[in-house]
């Protein structure tokens, strides 16, 4: 059996043009993708949306991406936070939450969805006061 | 590199072997995956539809498949996987196991998150899942008489190799598109770094031991950012010839170490160097011409010949 050079190179345009195409359409998909990661023009601020626990003295517990979102990816837990805020279904999200912490016997008392601002950089010099903090949704813990 | 040293075993061998060895490596390297996120792609089988945002083929789907679909079509998945690795019954296992793997990593990024990681593995499962792979180093090896022009074979580990090369030039593009001239000053990639892992430390993650060091000491960054961009720019150029090849594939693979040391992003398919397997496998196009000049084409050996 012969492949002809014709096929050859039909097939090879074809793989050169399904990996060039998304570049052209700016498209973040699968498989095909313009590859965005690292690539947005970071400043030094950074809001990052997540939830946080809250026990009955006002002391912060950050949540892992398993309670966020089920899931082990940070990316995951990042986006569905992001995607929660985004459409507005911030409460469910945090009910959603709610019932995971609730089973993890923890002393958080409450949970919100929140977005923090930081200046990133000055957080690793030890400046670590946000500059913002966004509260879109809160609920209690039910022991 | 273990891949480079597996390379040097390699030499002397057929195309058709060449091929199979590929096969052998990706169709492991994937069913692996597919055993270690296993648990998480059962999960995930059951996550409320409130969160389904399907992407590739799967956008058509209005609401996620029912848990039942996605959990039988994973567990279809080792077997068939386990039959594209050993080339058994290869010409249905081969496709069979792409599309599976295309559908299942497909659903895993129909929730919200497109990741950058498996773009590249599934494009070669896929090149090489619908190829003769299996006309060596296989269960059911065909006859000899049944195999192919040569060229088939090479065509395969050439198309595995031009997706692995396309893939970092797109990068290098989207760098200068989105984070401009900037990226170049080494700054942009500071603040990348800072935004990355303060994002795990806030979303409790792990997050890189060195990350804050590094961004207190920013000088290498200066350096290290334009050599990115250019690694990734300049990819196409690791087909021409066999020392491209080898700086690039080091360089490019230092750019991963990198990522994962300042970042603790993992790249598994490009840290274990499998990504470049069709690189080492392939005749770089510049030394195809002139053995198509001499008399006698030497079929194989490019790992000998620096």
């Amino acid at each position: 059996m012969r492949i002809s050079k014709r096929t050859v190179f039909v097939g090879t345009i074809a793989v050169l043009l399904l990996g060039i195409y998304p570049v052209i359409i700016e498209r973040d998909s699968y498989p095909h993708s313009h590859l965005p990661m690292f690539s947005v023009r970071r400043t030094e601020t950074a809001r990052i949306d997540t939830v946080i626990g809250v026990s009955t003295d006002g002391e912060i517990t950050r949540l892992s991406p398993r309670l966020i979102a089920d899931t082990d990816e940070v990316i995951m837990a990042k986006d569905a936070v992001v995607n929660a805020i985004n459409s507005q279904q911030t409460d469910e999200l945090c009910v959603e939450i709610a019932n995971r912490v609730e089973r993890d016997k923890t002393d958080i008392s409450s949970i919100r969805v929140v977005t923090e601002t930081y200046n990133a950089v000055k957080w690793f010099q030890n400046i670590k006061t946000p500059i913002s903090v966004n509260i879109y949704a809160e609920c209690g813990i039910s022991r | 590199m273990i891949v480079a040293s597996l390379g040097n075993r390699v030499s002397g061998t057929s195309p058709a072997q060449r091929l199979a060895l590929l096969r052998i490596v990706v169709g492991a390297y994937a069913l692996l995956f597919t055993l270690v996120r296993f648990p998480h792609l059962w999960n995930a089988a059951g996550y409320p539809t409130r969160r389904w945002d399907p992407v590739g083929i799967l956008s058509p789907l209005s609401t996620s498949p029912s848990a039942l679909v996605v959990r039988s079509l994973l567990l279809v998945m080792v077997p068939v996987g386990c039959g594209y690795v050993l080339g058994w019954r290869y010409r249905i296992t081969g496709p069979a196991f792409a599309l599976l793997f295309l559908v299942i990593t497909t659903f895993r990024f129909s929730w919200g998150s497109v990741l950058h990681t498996e773009h590249l593995v599934v494009v070669h499962v896929v090149i090489i899942g619908f190829s003769s792979a299996h006309h060596a180093w296989a269960i059911n090896t065909p006859k000899s008489n049944t195999r192919m022009n040569p060229d088939s074979y090479h065509w395969a580990i050439e198309t595995c190799a031009i997706a692995t090369v396309i893939g970092y030039t797109v990068s290098g593009i989207a760098k200068l598109r989105y984070g401009g001239w900037d990226w170049l000053s080494g700054d942009v990639l500071r603040n990348q770094i800072a935004f990355d892992n303060l994002r795990k430390i806030l979303l409790g993650d792990i997050h890189s031991p060195i990350a804050g060091w590094t961004i207190n000491n920013d000088a290498p960054l200066k350096v290290i950012a334009p050599l990115t961009v250019l690694f990734e720019l300049l990819a196409p150029l690791a087909l021409l010839h066999a020392v491209v090849r080898k700086v690039w594939i080091i360089g490019i693979w230092l750019f991963h170490v990198g990522v994962l040391a300042l970042m603790a992003i993992v790249f598994p398919y490009q840290i274990t160097a499998v990504a470049y397997l069709p690189l080492m496998l392939m005749t770089p196009f510049l030394q195809q011409r002139r053995q198509h000049n001499e008399p006698s084409r030497d079929p194989v050996p490019t790992w000998q010949q620096h």
